[in-house]
């Protein structure tokens, strides 16, 4: 009797059973991107496109069939991100893709830049500086010798290549606009800076070196990839999920890469009493050594001496 | 009285149980004593057997206004010594047998193994060609297709009784193939998402 027992415990627990997983992909189909951004003709090395498609796809657009960023689409379809200008016709289109689909949009904007108008400047003759003039007190109108350095002349100024013995840092900026109310812990390459918003996208600009990779994960999710324009200015939208969104910002040029990191807590509303209390928890790190700067504008203002 | 004597015999059989697992080889050496039958290749609870899959199966779909489709196929491979055969059979990992994507969800079609039915918008459901109702087939693998009229039956869940997928009477030593083909169909109503759901294989000797 009990060896029977044994046997069907032992049948029990010897029972082969194999687990699979049956996983159903509905995928939306996407929408055709349409631009906002109307075709025009411009001096400008860059403009920004606007466009919508399905929300939260990716979007590649290229310029004259070369692909030139990749970003994502927001929870309204939004997107826009800023865009070099080849001298020329520059007829951008875009494609939205998700996981199983993907469409391209049906009319491009074509952007004509023209080449800027030279105007050849008049022939100044060149004076000697008087005696009198050097021992005057210079006056607003005057050039004097500190400007005379920042003067441009229509020479060619060539540079010496410079012996690199390591890498340098890519530059890299970001601009956060006007009004935004940030936190930043730390400084140089360590610096930390945390912004709030209420606001479902963003949108980011930066200058970096001139063609440089720019390439923007949120919280390790690749959302953007794009070309500083030739003045190394970019910017794009980038689309916010609700919480925390850690963003880091990487400009790449000739192998070098520098990284960025800008965190935006996004809330349905930024509360001041939260904030409050935020300013409150960096007075530890205080105690603790850390370099504290809180700034109503991140902008600030060059005088000259 | 009566009741201390019970409880004895409850504590005797359970030492004894405890034993029988510590030491399963003299379990196995005990019923090798009653173990009058050698049914060829292993006696009755000996036989080796084994189940597996060819894994996940995705059914992808791009759904449109009306009921869009796609039928995928797992292969289930059983392996015995044992002479009388097995008996594959399956059910939901949960206690529920919709795919789910958080609040979203296909729910498994109302068709049966004996009545199966076609496949509607936003439901699934499996079938094996040639296995009761279902028709001899052959089934083949398609993706964002209409709706078909290929019948298809309803995966138990958890606390339901579990669907024979296969019943056999001789030895798979190398292993014998049983093709489960599962469907689900979506229209436009359904949120795009990732739907998944567990299914649990089970294959006992006979």
């Amino acid at each position: 009797m009990l060896q029977y027992s044994f046997a069907a415990l032992l049948a029990f627990f010897s029972t082969p059973v194999f687990a699979t997983t049956i996983q159903s992909n509905i995928c939306g189909q996407v929408a055709a991107p349409v631009f906002s951004t109307q075709n025009s003709t411009t001096a400008a090395s860059t403009t920004v496109l606007e466009g919508t498609t399905t929300a939260d796809v990716s979007v590649a657009i290229k310029n004259n069939t070369q692909q030139v960023a990749t970003i994502t689409s927001d929870d309204s379809g939004d997107f826009s991100l800023q865009v070099s200008l080849a001298a020329g016709t520059n007829s951008f289109t875009a494609t939205g893709t998700n996981d199983c689909s993907s469409a391209s949009s049906v009319s491009p904007v074509v952007i004509t830049r023209e080449a800027p108008t030279v105007t050849p400047e008049p022939e100044t003759p060149i004076k000697a500086p008087s005696s009198q003039s050097t021992a005057n007190t210079p006056s607003d109108n005057e050039i004097t010798e500190a400007d005379t350095e920042e003067v441009t002349t229509s020479e060619t100024t060539v540079v010496a290549p410079q012996t690199i013995d390591k890498p340098q840092a890519v530059a890299l900026r970001i601009i956060l606009p006007p009004g935004v109310r940030s936190t930043t812990v730390g400084s140089g390459a360590d610096a930390r800076t945390t912004v709030r918003t209420s606001e479902k996208t963003i949108y980011l600009k930066g200058v970096s070196a001139p063609l440089a990779a720019i390439t923007i994960s949120n919280n390790d999710v690749k959302v953007a990839s794009l070309t500083a324009a030739s003045d190394g200015s970019f910017g794009v939208s980038i689309p916010l999920s609700g919480g925390t969104n850690i963003l880091a910002i990487e400009a790449s040029y000739g192998g070098i890469t520098t990284t960025q990191i800008l965190t935006y807590i996004r809330s349905e509303e930024t509360n001041p009493v939260f904030i409050i209390g935020t300013i409150a928890a960096t007075a530890l790190v205080v105690a603790a050594g850390a370099t504290i700067a809180i700034r109503n504008r991140l902008q600030s203002k060059q005088t000259r001496p | 009285m009566k009741r201390t004597s019970k409880t004895i015999q409850y504590v005797v059989a359970g030492i004894f149980i405890a034993i029988g697992m510590l030491f399963p080889a003299a379990a196995l050496a005990a019923d090798g004593q009653y173990g009058e039958g050698d049914y060829g290749a292993c006696t009755y609870n000996t036989c080796g057997i084994t189940v597996s899959s060819s894994g996940t199966v995705n059914l992808t779909i791009i759904p449109g206004s009306s009921a869009t489709c796609t039928t995928q196929k797992d292969s289930v491979v059983v392996t015995t010594d044992a002479s009388t055969g097995y008996n594959l059979s399956m059910n939901n990992a949960a206690t529920t047998s919709s795919l789910l994507n958080g609040g979203s969800s296909i729910a498994t079609t109302s068709g049966t193994q004996v009545s199966p039915i076609a496949l509607t918008a936003n439901t699934w459901g499996y079938r094996i060609d040639g296995l009761a109702g279902f028709g001899a087939g052959p089934t083949a693998a398609s993706s964002n297709t209409a709706a078909s009229a290929t019948s298809f039956a309803g995966i138990p869940t958890s606390a339901q009784p579990a669907a024979t997928l296969a019943a056999t009477t001789v030895a798979a030593g190398s292993g014998e193939t049983t093709s489960v083909w599962y469907g689900a169909c979506a229209n436009t109503t359904l949120p795009a998402g990732t739907y998944t759901s567990t299914i649990i294989y089970t294959a006992v000797v006979n």
